[in-house]
């Protein structure tokens, strides 16, 4: 039974695993940009959400409201001028700008809030939960999180599935001169999908600091089980990063059945396996959704 | 007649090739021009600059006889030029209808939406969710050609239409071009299946390795003649 329980948190937890390696699919998808400041960037949004908390006093549980929409709007605009100029140099510009970021958003939150690790202060739903049988029980803020990957997504889908933006922002990632010649200025569909990305990976943040405890510079390892996520689902494909989320999540909790320090190397472990056997990743689709 | 669509000493560079030498054309309203020539001729490379895909390093490109040498292809499309490009360049990842409403993306306003292209090919009504990939090449081109219609561009650059097409299918393309021409659209149609090109232009231009070697009405125009200046075999037959 014990099993199962670490089964359940297991997909409750990779919601959240999804949520934030969505992003980095996004971009890579759309604009073969591998964000190295990904990590950071959740990591900026509890910040700005400590700061935002301590001006408004609104409850930490509905900061996303006010936190989100800056980062959908820095997304944009941090696409189209720090990234697109990198990649009109090359590809591999887009590396070296995308680690300066990281740099650089690290040493400004080090700088302005002090090593000090903080999480968003959410009173006791950090531990309340509702007991399904004597051996399962589901924390409030799991299926929170579960449910609002789930939410999150499923706009993200509607997005490129149903707006002529979306269906736009999918065919600039199939071939973007073709997008070109039906009047698509690509800058801007780049933007789009820069400002999904950094609008999930924020919000992703957000559960983090609610769950854990963040530091200026916990960016580049949230990042790696971001990559972890994206790998095993298939590079570029928003429904293989659910999968690979999920399988990351299952892998930590039920490693951590075994011993605490497999649950951290199990995810890992997997990784390596699917990049083995496969090493385009379960679903090498070569389509975003 | 003024020109809509006018090349003055186009010259376009691959590096360090020039693919196209001072090319000049001109295209009015409801009139067909083909430009043919050989494999390397510089016609894809001619029309993509047209589209605004490659910038010319000489020469300029007017519509309504408005400089828009440096505009960018996506304000091209805005402006009334749309380009269906060699190999139809469908989005794979995209169905059928959804390539349509790419279409409609930038579109100008004007006479085509779904409803016409549906009554111009009949068939993209129940196969609209079909993935592009699954589609044969004439239906491909069906589609790519619909694509740029429903843009309501006032020029049409083609670029190898009948390319990898059945004959049945080409001629199923070719017979829609009549229409299109009258609603007076004027098609700059890069072919090089020299006969079907004969058979639809209003004027021909022949390009040779990026020149300009022919120009004038198929009517009037000998075959020696334009074989002449496809091949560029002038000298050899006079020679002979």
């Amino acid at each position: 039974m014990t099993f199962v329980n670490a089964v359940v948190q297991g997909l409750l937890l990779g919601g959240l695993f999804a949520l934030f390696a969505c992003g980095l699919s996004l971009m890579f998808g759309v604009m073969e940009v591998i964000n190295l400041a990904h990590g950071d960037v959740a990591v900026a949004a509890v910040y700005l959400a400590l700061s935002l908390i301590a001006v408004t006093h609104i409850p930490a549980i509905w900061v996303f409201v006010l936190v989100v929409p800056v980062f959908v709007v820095g997304g944009y605009f941090g696409q189209r001028f720090f990234v697109q100029r990198s990649l009109d140099s090359g590809p591999v510009t887009t590396l070296l700008v995308t680690f300066g970021l990281s740099v650089v958003l690290e040493n400004v939150l080090l700088e302005v809030y002090s090593a000090n690790s903080q999480s968003l202060n959410i009173g006791s739903l950090v531990s309340d939960s509702v007991q399904v049988s004597s051996q399962i029980s589901l924390p409030y803020l799991s299926m929170i999180f579960l449910g609002t990957a789930v939410v999150a997504l499923s706009i993200v889908h509607l997005f490129l599935t149903r707006t002529a933006t979306g269906r736009m922002v999918r065919a600039v990632a199939d071939d973007r001169e073709a997008a070109q010649m039906v009047g698509a200025d690509y800058r801007h569909l780049f933007g789009v999908a820069a400002a999904m990305a950094s609008g999930t990976v924020a919000l992703a943040g957000l559960a983090l600091g609610m769950y854990t405890s963040v530091t200026p510079s916990s960016g580049p390892s949230y990042l790696l089980y971001g990559f972890a996520a994206v790998v095993i689902g298939g590079l570029g494909s928003l429904w293989g990063t659910l999968i690979g989320g999920m399988t990351l999540g299952l892998a930590t909790t039920v490693g951590s059945l075994v011993d605490p320090d497999f649950g951290s190397m199990l995810p890992y472990l997997v990784f390596l396996a699917v990049l083995a056997v496969r090493p385009r990743g379960l679903f090498p689709k070569k389509a975003l959704i | 007649m003024s020109a809509l669509l006018e090349a003055r000493q186009l010259s376009v560079c691959h590096g360090q090739l020039e693919a196209v030498r001072g090319v000049s054309l001109s295209l009015s309203a409801g009139e067909v021009v083909a430009v043919i020539g050989a494999n390397g001729a510089g016609k894809s490379t001619l029309l993509r600059a047209l589209a605004g895909l490659h910038m010319p390093s000489a020469g300029s490109v007017h519509l309504d006889g408005k400089d828009i040498t440096h505009l960018g292809p996506e304000k091209r499309v805005a402006a009334g030029i749309v380009l269906v490009p060699e190999g139809r360049r469908l989005f794979a990842s995209l169905n059928l209808e959804e390539n349509l409403l790419a279409g409609t993306y930038r579109a100008r306003p004007g006479a085509w939406d779904m409803g016409r292209v549906f009554e111009l090919f009949p068939w993209m009504r129940e196969r609209r969710g079909q993935p592009a990939s699954q589609l044969s090449g004439g239906e491909q081109q069906a589609v790519a050609i619909s694509r740029a219609l429903l843009a309501n561009p006032r020029v049409l650059l083609l670029d190898e239409p009948s390319l990898g097409l059945s004959p049945l299918a080409l001629r199923r393309i070719y017979s829609v071009l009549p229409e299109l021409v009258s609603s007076g659209l004027g098609i700059l149609l890069v072919e090089q299946d020299v006969r079907q090109a004969l058979r639809v232009a209003d004027r021909l231009q022949c390009l040779l390795e990026g020149r300009q070697t022919l120009e004038g009405k198929p009517a009037e125009l000998e075959v020696e003649q334009i074989e002449a200046a496809y091949f560029g075999i002038v000298q050899a037959r006079r020679g002979a």
